[in-house]
């Protein structure tokens, strides 16, 4: 912007002149009612779910089509739900957070060893192990925004900084031992599903109100949309990236709480494993609801989806190796749509 | 050495659909000279030089003769450089963190024959050579980042030098200089002269009249991607002459909306802006009118808009707005909104509008925060206001929901407009508002600018365009490094571009 840059004479082939003409014969269009191409791109992932979970039931008319496979997809995903809004949150404003599944780990970590261990109460445990990850996010924001580091650099670095400490305070050893009635905060039964299930669904919707309804959520997709817009609109663009870090950060870490408390203890070396689904998680959404754009519902759907496929893969006699190839798979193709879709709605 | 001209163009045309951005163009540049083009903004000179470095394929028909081989009209870029044509760009294309030599090499580094490595000792030992033709003592391992603007623009020429043999090619300088101070341009047009009196010749393309004036040896004006007048000597003729060429007797002339200034009390006083190039002006403005600033690339009137909405932080400048004082060195985007001051920037499509949202959400952004309730953006006020820039601006589609990045670069546009002008403001800074659109999408804004003026709004309008700032203004203000040297208060076409090219004979005259 500081440069002098002439205005461009006829920037290239002056497509853009020429298209107005078409555009201006036109009537002024009324929004149509209905508009199936639209909806078909909106939803197409909800009907391949439905083909997906179609197909496996014609292949497994006896495994797959019962309420114990239903319960053991919408039961078991939570920490995933928790994940991946978290990791939403940074991609809205475009930056990201590589650190989210490890800042989780830390807090996971933490409940078990600071009330087991350390005979901490374990309300305290949690507020502390909450707040240890919203300083994560902050220490992550400040460097990005502040020092200007790249965030690939920053969130890769805290990532395994932070899974070394989890280690280290958990004497590399899986910590357990939390008192069965703390797991009721998670496990406890509403219509089949256990509560964390609830917690998910409501995360999500809190979400994806907060970034289509308010203020807020309008502002902060300016600043992932185009940073100098959103500044230039007035919005305090630092504040918001900076905040996105620890908002994302702290919801990994409430996540991690309740992990630790449905399993009863944490093993800090599994934090990695969940970072790959709930990215591509997020990158899958974007073909849903609202195409082209990070969406809090669609990210949910897209969790649900890839859950079955591959609970029906395992079910399929597939087991171990599948999940990693089923995910890295699902994130390839799911970044490559989302791609398409973006270049096709943003063009010129 | 050769005898044939190092570049010669007959009956070059370029069409993009149905537009004919250069019109049968006959250019011949003489071994040993510089050679002047110049031109409006729409004038073809981009268009020229995109052909010249083999982007754009000229229509059938054309010719391209380097050093008397021709081309053919599908010359592409690898063509061009081997046969000798090189362009130094508009930013000099220099990579800060790499050294000289890296940055002369770039393009056409020398491999080993087997390890296909960079062979940088002889990288660094051509990197000398070229440097001594230009009788430069630059180190040829120093980062360019390290070096200041004079030595990294004759880095700049090193490199269009390096592939060519002495005595042969050309030098094609795309509005090479205008990133550079005044006091640089002396190494650089001194290192130019020497190497087109050592037998090359360059083609200096260049809407700054008097640098050509200064440095050329013969001119060419083009004008509507045609030619104007054939080519003269530059002893030959004058800056006014060159300007009246560029700019055309028989422009068509376009509607001419200023309105009536509400006489009284000045709605705006700025006093003391400074900034990267300004400086230190003073202006006011009243309410109803337009005041256009203007002058050559680099005289700092491009900064104003900028500086005087916050967008840019200000070296110093205060400014009162209705009794209200801003100042502007720390005065933020926010507090000048706030304040009801609004920028429609230059550049749309990096800083005026995010492509892939909405046009609805484009247009309400800068109010989501005030409109709206924390919880609740509301969707009545946006539907209202979104409706009325499509109708107030004719945007085309009239579509609310489709992404910004659909439209036309004219409705792109005028959604920017649209979405400062529903704010409300009391002052409006423009710059380049009718950049790169259609001819009816510039009569939509010119008339929406008059119409902004007429509410009783201040309007400053930063432009290089004549046209634009005749057919709005109430008052211009031209400025040469960074200082206001005169002020135009019946604004025409010619009394501008006079006063622009012509800026310091007029100000002598005023004192005399």
């Amino acid at each position: 912007m500081s440069q002098i840059t002439p205005s461009s004479e006829l920037p290239g082939p002056p497509a853009d002149d020429v298209m107005p003409i078409a555009a201006a014969n036109e009537t002024p269009a009324r929004r149509p009612s209905f508009d199936r191409r639209r909806f078909v791109s909106r939803y197409a992932l909800v009907g391949l779910w439905l083909l997906m979970a179609l197909v496996y039931g014609v292949l497994m008319p006896d495994t797959f089509l019962q309420t114990a496979t239903l319960r053991s997809i919408f039961a078991s995903q939570q920490v995933l739900v928790f994940l991946a809004i978290a990791a939403l949150v940074t991609f809205v404003v475009g930056e990201f957070d590589l650190s989210v599944a490890a800042t989780m780990g830390l807090a996971a970590t933490l409940v078990p060893v600071l009330s087991v261990l350390h005979g901490w109460s374990l309300s305290l445990a949690c507020v502390v192990a909450v707040l240890c990850a919203s300083l994560v996010g902050l220490v992550n924001g400040l460097l990005v925004v502040k020092v200007g580091v790249e965030a690939l650099i920053v969130t890769l670095g805290s990532s395994t900084l932070l899974l070394g400490l989890a280690s280290l305070i958990s004497k590399q050893a899986t910590v357990s031992g939390l008192p069965t009635s703390f797991g009721d905060i998670a496990l406890v039964e509403i219509g089949g599903l256990p509560i964390s299930f609830y917690y998910g669904v409501v995360l999500a919707l809190i979400a994806g109100y907060v970034l289509t309804f308010t203020p807020l959520g309008r502002h902060m997709t300016f600043v992932g949309a185009n940073r100098e817009v959103a500044r230039l609109a007035g919005i305090g663009i630092d504040r918001l990236r900076v905040g996105a870090f620890v908002t994302g950060s702290t919801i990994a870490g409430v996540g991690g709480v309740l992990v630790a408390a449905s399993a009863g203890g944490y093993d800090s070396t599994s934090s990695p494993t969940y970072l790959l689904p709930a990215f591509a998680s997020v990158f899958l959404g974007t073909a849903v609801v609202r195409p082209g754009r990070f969406n809090a519902i669609g990210t949910l759907v897209a969790i649900y989806f890839l859950a079955t496929g591959i609970l029906g893969l395992q079910l399929l006699g597939y087991t171990g190796w599948i999940e990693n190839v089923f995910y890295g798979t699902a994130l390839i193709v799911a970044v490559a749509i989302s791609t398409i879709v973006r270049r096709r709605t943003a063009s010129t | 050495m050769s005898s044939a001209p190092p570049l010669e163009l007959v009956g070059l045309s370029k069409s993009f659909g149905t537009v004919k951005a250069l019109h049968g163009v006959d250019l011949s540049v003489r071994r040993g000279e510089i050679h002047g083009l110049v031109g409006q903004n729409g004038s073809g000179k981009s268009t020229l030089v995109k052909v010249l470095s083999g982007y754009h394929a000229p229509d059938r028909g054309g010719v391209i003769k380097v050093d008397g081989h021709v081309l053919g009209s599908q010359a592409k870029l690898r063509h061009l450089r081997d046969a000798g044509v090189a362009i130094v760009h508009q930013d000099l294309g220099l990579v800060l963190e790499k050294t000289v030599a890296e940055n002369i090499a770039v393009g056409s580094f020398s491999a080993g024959r087997f390890s296909r490595r960079v062979d940088w000792r002889r990288e660094q030992q051509r990197a000398a050579e070229v440097l001594d033709r230009l009788e430069s003592a630059i180190d040829p391992r120093a980062p360019v980042g390290d070096l200041d603007v004079a030595d990294r623009s004759i880095v700049a020429i090193a490199r269009a030098l390096r592939a060519q043999r002495p005595g042969r090619g050309l030098i094609v300088l795309d509005e090479s200089t205008r990133a550079l101070p005044k006091h640089a341009l002396e190494d650089f047009y001194r290192a130019l002269r020497g190497v087109v009196s050592a037998g090359g010749a360059a083609l200096m393309i260049s809407h700054n009249l008097e640098e050509v004036m200064q440095v050329t040896d013969r001119v060419t004006a083009l004008r509507g991607g045609a030619i104007v007048g054939g080519t003269v000597p530059t002893s030959a003729t004058t800056e006014r002459e060159l300007a009246e060429r560029m700019l055309g007797r028989a422009i068509e002339e376009l509607v001419h909306t200023v309105g009536d200034v509400a006489s009284g009390d000045d709605r705006l006083v700025v006093e003391g802006l400074a900034g990267r190039l300004l400086a230190g002006v003073d202006l006011t403005v009243q309410p109803g009118e337009v005041l256009g600033v203007t002058g050559v690339a680099g005289a700092g009137w491009d900064e104003l808009p900028y500086l005087l909405t916050g967008a840019r932080p200000a070296r110093s400048g205060t400014l009162l707005l209705d009794g209200e004082r801003l100042d502007l060195t720390s005065a933020g985007p926010a507090r000048c909104i706030a304040a009801g001051i609004a920028l429609v920037p230059e550049h749309r499509i990096a800083d005026g509008v995010a492509v892939t949202l909405s046009v609805a959400d484009n247009i309400t952004l800068p109010r989501v925060g005030s409109n709206g309730k924390p919880w609740r953006i509301g969707s009545r006020w946006q539907q209202t206001e979104t409706q009325d820039v499509l109708a107030a601006l004719d945007v085309r589609p009239r579509r609310a929901d489709v992404p910004v990045g659909q439209l036309s670069g004219g409705n792109q546009q005028k959604v920017m407009l649209g979405k400062w002008l529903q704010g409300r403001p009391r002052l409006l800074a423009l710059h380049e508002p009718t950049q790169a659109v259609d001819v009816g999408a510039r009569q939509d804004i010119l008339r929406a600018i008059a119409a902004t003026a007429s509410r009783g709004v201040a309007v400053v309008v930063a432009s290089i365009q004549p046209a634009d700032l005749a057919a709005v203004c109430n008052r211009v203000l031209v400025l040469h490094e960074g200082r206001v040297t005169s002020e135009i208060s019946a604004p025409t076409e010619d009394g501008i571009v006079e006063a622009v090219y012509a800026g310091r004979l007029m100000l002598s005259a005023h004192e005399g």
